[in-house]
């Protein structure tokens, strides 16, 4: 029957309309209106009590960590930031009106946070962890647009970004929110306490550990189901934070709360690399929201482990016999062994080397990153120091070093490529210390602490 | 028994191979530019330079230094015919006590070496691992700064003298 | 200008004129303290070390020598006290050695400490110098049958309206200096002054920037033997127990020395004392109780402990009106006084010698 009969003009007709229904949504998918641009509004028009809480609510954000450079202005962008898909450079936040946020409305500065796109309508990288971001709630965002908005204004265009085709397309991110962004917000957990959901609140939204901690899938974001099964950042292991840590001495509330706050602990050593920043800001916040990250995050990663304490640690450490490669030895005795084996608490005394995770790290990395940079001394502050020793050693006595130190203190096997691991340690960490601001930048700077 | 190149001169070592730089250069040496501060590559009060880098000798155990080449502020120059390094420090008067000003000098000398112009902010973060207890720092920078251009025109008038 | 400066007894004694006859008396001359004389009290460290030679030496070779029982450690004062003594002696900046800190031949001028050397130490050799020149202008002016108003100094030497000389080294004799200072001196005007005042080199820099002997540390001397101190892990730990008997047989060990709760060891070379300081330590058992006072609360702890105000400035003006007070209190962390190396004194004891 012809009525039967499908028409080829009918047929055309749908495809047609599929099309335009496709490309209207996959329009509507990437496209993202301007929010009008404002007059940058005057310092004094925010409550100097907000602002103060969103320096507050920045510092457990580790914003300045990307957002400024070294020798740069604090939030003034232009740090690269090295991806598997190229350099991304972070940008300008401070208010000027140019190069900066200063012609951002609140409400578009809470859309970049909650949804990774600028005023302008363009998508963000997800460099930027909105990803984690979406959990904040709004009023955070008014009090950290408050004190971003309170900043000097900086004249500074951040570098093009250098990524490979088709990723500076940046409708793509489009495709890759659709895949990624989880939408929905924080919801408090009411079986668990409430210092328990607050760090929560933070571990999964502002303070963004997971972007860290938390291994990548081939298309950069994070694996939902490993969370906090150890990542990375700038060449270093982001080590595990879960039930597979590999601390020799497990991490439990009380730990976590100190090292956070203060960088270091007896039982573990010293936050190096990006994490110096992270506990660098984290002095400066409030106490009990430390205290929160270190509840949930000692919950997240499990039962204590009583039985594998310091003393039992460095029991075992002890008794193991003299073994490994003897150059190693030689060196370690010479040029490591009279802070590390000094016996003078830390942070001034080195770790015994048995508690130290970068030994039981799955790989060498943070070790030969340490042994080659070594730890700056925070300028001002009460903080570790350790010579770096990339002038004195080559790569072979470096890599002597470690397999000596992995031998005689983990019962982990030997590394895999270590040659390796020390070659990327010496390129990179070149590169880095070139651009990092580092720990010792605002806003942990001691004489800003509880300024508005 | 090793042999160790320092100011460019062979000497037979009679230490464990473990033994720091710094003893040898002053035990064994009887050399008293490169001093003991700290003995624990905190304080920069040791550092010489081998193979043209700034290394901390008090953490540096001889068995790194097999083929190198090790060089103190002893083997720059001397009172009557000091290098330019050393007359840019005695002219800015860039010393309190002294005591970490030889180690300053040698980590400066290799930055020069590598970077002839240095900014200050260049300098101020080559120099950040050596300390200064007495405050002299301006005189160092403003040292570091005068030596650049000392050599400058030492290499300058010695281009003139060879025709160049 | 790199030797150090070792002047022991026997050389001071060696030296030239005879005006060191306290030596023979057993006792350091600088080391005679201030006689129970009533009258206006001295200036600077000549209050308790009076003698005049006590601050300067002049030999009949017309070498001159100034003493400081200050120790020089970067203040510059050295150099400050050798032109303090020039201007006041009317000699070249280069004529003057400067001695300092040595118990055998310099006063007993306590610590080093509070930047008192300058107030203290240089006010002395100012006086000295200043009273010394008088000496040698009576000296003259007795030789010369002339009034020592009549008498100039210049570069040395004391001379007369016709423009003859007679050199100091010509002029000292005997015990000449060997006389207690006045409670004034015939300072020189500061508006004549040219040494004071006006900026010199300091004399300690060339041999500190070409690794020249410019510490304690730079001396080496033949036999000399290196120590270490085993440190107790806290203050006021016991030594309970230490088996030395292992670490003496390390190679170049010389000895481990124990006295209550002090131990040390004893090597041939620097190294071996490190190595053997650290198994030492390793062998030993201390008691600790803890006797540090809270380190969390030391403003409170620092500022409840006994002490002795001092007005650094107080300057009114009483026609001033409407006035605000701002009032502030200003704190900085404690800061250990200690020193950087390893510091040791000198004793080179009379059988070395």
């Amino acid at each position: 029957m012809a009525g039967m009969a499908r028409s080829p003009r009918i047929i055309a007709g749908i495809v047609a309309v599929a099309l335009v229904v496709g490309a209207a949504a996959a329009f509507a998918m990437v496209w993202r209106p301007a929010i009008a641009a404002i007059e940058p509004p005057s310092p004094a028009s925010f409550d100097p009590a907000v602002v103060k809480r969103g320096r507050e609510l920045a510092a457990l954000g580790n914003c300045n960590n990307c957002h400024t450079r070294r020798d740069g202005q604090d939030f003034a962008g232009g740090l690269p930031v090295p991806t598997p898909f190229g350099v991304v450079f972070s940008s300008n936040i401070t208010p000027d009106p140019q190069t900066g946020i200063g012609r951002w409305s609140e409400a578009a500065f809470g859309r970049a946070m909650s949804t990774g796109v600028n005023r302008e309508g363009q998508h963000l990288y997800p460099t930027f962890p909105y990803d984690h971001f979406t959990n904040v709630t709004d009023e955070d965002d008014r009090a950290l647009y408050a004190f971003l908005m309170t900043r000097p204004p900086v004249h500074a265009v951040a570098p093009r970004n250098e990524l490979v085709f088709p990723l500076d397309q940046r409708p793509i991110i489009a495709g890759w929110k659709l895949l990624f962004l989880r939408r929905e917000t924080f919801q408090p957990d009411p079986a668990k306490s409430a210092e328990w959901n607050r760090g929560a609140y933070l571990v999964d939204g502002l303070a963004h550990c997971g972007a860290c901690h938390t291994p990548r899938n081939a298309l950069g974001a994070e694996r939902v189901r490993a969370q906090f099964a150890g990542g990375e950042a700038d060449n270093w292991r982001a080590y595990a934070l879960n039930d597979r840590a590999h601390a020799p001495v497990p991490w439990n509330a009380e730990s976590l709360y100190a090292y956070l706050r203060h960088g270091w602990h007896p039982d573990h050593g010293t936050a190096r690399g990006p994490m110096a920043e992270v506990v660098s800001n984290l002095s400066t916040v409030p106490d009990s929201d430390v205290r929160a990250i270190a509840i949930y995050m000692a919950d997240v990663s499990g039962a204590p482990k009583p039985e594998r304490n310091r003393v039992a640690v460095l029991a075992q450490a002890e008794s193991a016999p003299a073994q490994g490669d003897p150059t190693g030895g030689a060196i370690y005795a010479a040029a490591c062994a009279a802070c590390h084996e000094s016996g003078r608490p830390l942070p001034y005394g080195g770790v015994n080397l048995a508690l130290s995770t970068a030994v039981t790290s799955p790989d060498a990395r943070n070790l030969a990153n340490i042994i080659l940079a070594g730890v700056p001394a925070v300028a001002g502050e009460r903080s570790p120091i350790m010579p770096g020793f990339a002038a004195s050693m080559t790569d072979a006595q470096v890599a002597s070093l470690l397999n000596y130190l992995r031998a005689r203190f983990s019962k982990e096997p030997p590394w895999a490529d270590v040659e390796k691991t020390i070659a990327d340690a010496r390129r990179t960490q070149t590169a880095l210390l070139q651009t990092s601001a580092g720990p010792r930048d605002a806003p942990a700077d001691p004489s800003q602490r509880d300024q508005p | 028994m090793m042999t160790l190149k320092v100011n460019g001169q062979e000497n037979h070592i009679d230490a464990d191979p473990d033994t720091p730089l710094l003893y040898v250069l002053r035990d064994d040496l009887k050399l008293n530019a490169a001093k003991f501060g700290c003995g624990l590559g905190q304080c920069g009060s040791c550092t010489v330079i081998v193979d043209g880098k700034a290394v901390l000798s008090c953490v540096t155990p001889l068995l790194l230094l097999e083929g190198k080449q090790v060089t103190t502020l002893e083997g720059l120059g001397t009172v009557s015919a000091p290098a330019p390094i050393q007359r840019a420090f005695m002219e800015e008067q860039a010393a309190q006590c002294g005591y970490c000003i030889a180690g300053m000098m040698m980590r400066a000398q290799a930055l020069l070496l590598r970077n002839p112009k240095p900014t200050d902010a260049e300098i101020r973060a080559e120099l950040q691992p050596n300390l200064c207890r007495c405050g002299t720092h301006m005189r160092i920078l403003r040292a570091v700064h005068r030596a650049a251009r000392l050599m400058d025109t030492a290499d300058a008038s010695a281009n003139e003298r060879s025709g160049q | 200008m790199n030797a150090p400066v070792i002047l022991d007894r026997r050389r001071v004694l060696q030296g030239g004129g005879a005006l060191i006859v306290s030596f023979s008396l057993g006792r350091a001359f600088a080391e005679e303290g201030a006689p129970a004389v009533a009258g206006p009290k001295r200036p600077g460290s000549l209050a308790t070390a009076p003698y005049l030679d006590s601050w300067l030496r002049i030999d009949a070779d017309g070498r001159i020598t100034a003493f400081t029982g200050k120790a020089e450690l970067g203040q510059g004062f050295k150099t400050a006290f050798q032109q303090i003594a020039a201007e006041q002696l009317d000699v070249p900046f280069e004529a003057i050695r400067v001695v300092t800190a040595d118990t055998q031949l310099t006063a007993n001028e306590g610590y080093t400490a509070g930047s008192h050397s300058m107030q203290d130490s240089g006010t002395a050799i100012l006086n000295a110098a200043a009273q010394v020149r008088e000496l040698l202008v009576a000296e003259a002016a007795r030789r010369l049958g002339l009034a020592a108003e009549s008498l100039k100094t210049d570069n040395g030497a004391v001379v007369d309206p016709d423009g003859r000389r007679i050199t100091y080294g010509e002029l000292v004799a005997a015990d000449m200096l060997h006389v207690q200072a006045q409670a004034q001196s015939k300072l020189k005007d500061p508006a004549t002054f040219k040494i004071m005042g006006h900026p010199v080199p300091r004399v300690d820099i060339p041999a500190k920037v070409t690794g020249g002997e410019a510490y304690v540390q730079d001396m080496r001397l033949a036999g000399m033997v290196h120590a270490r101190v085993v440190r107790p892990p806290s203050c006021g730990a016991q030594l309970v127990e230490c088996d030395g008997s292992a670490v003496e047989k390390l190679p170049g060990v010389v000895k481990v020395v124990r006295d209550g709760n002090f131990l040390a060891v004893v090597a041939d070379k620097e190294f071996q004392a490190v190595k053997a300081m650290n198994a030492l330590a390793a062998a030993t058992k201390w008691k600790e109780s803890p006797s540090l006072p809270k380190q969390d609360d030391l403003l409170n702890v620092i500022t409840s402990l006994p002490s002795q105000g001092s007005t650094i400035l107080n300057r009114s003006d009483p026609s001033v009106s409407g006035q605000k007070t701002i009032e502030a209190i200003y704190t900085r962390p404690y800061q250990s006084h200690g020193s950087i190396g390893h510091p040791a004194p000198w004793r080179i004891s009379s059988k070395a010698r």
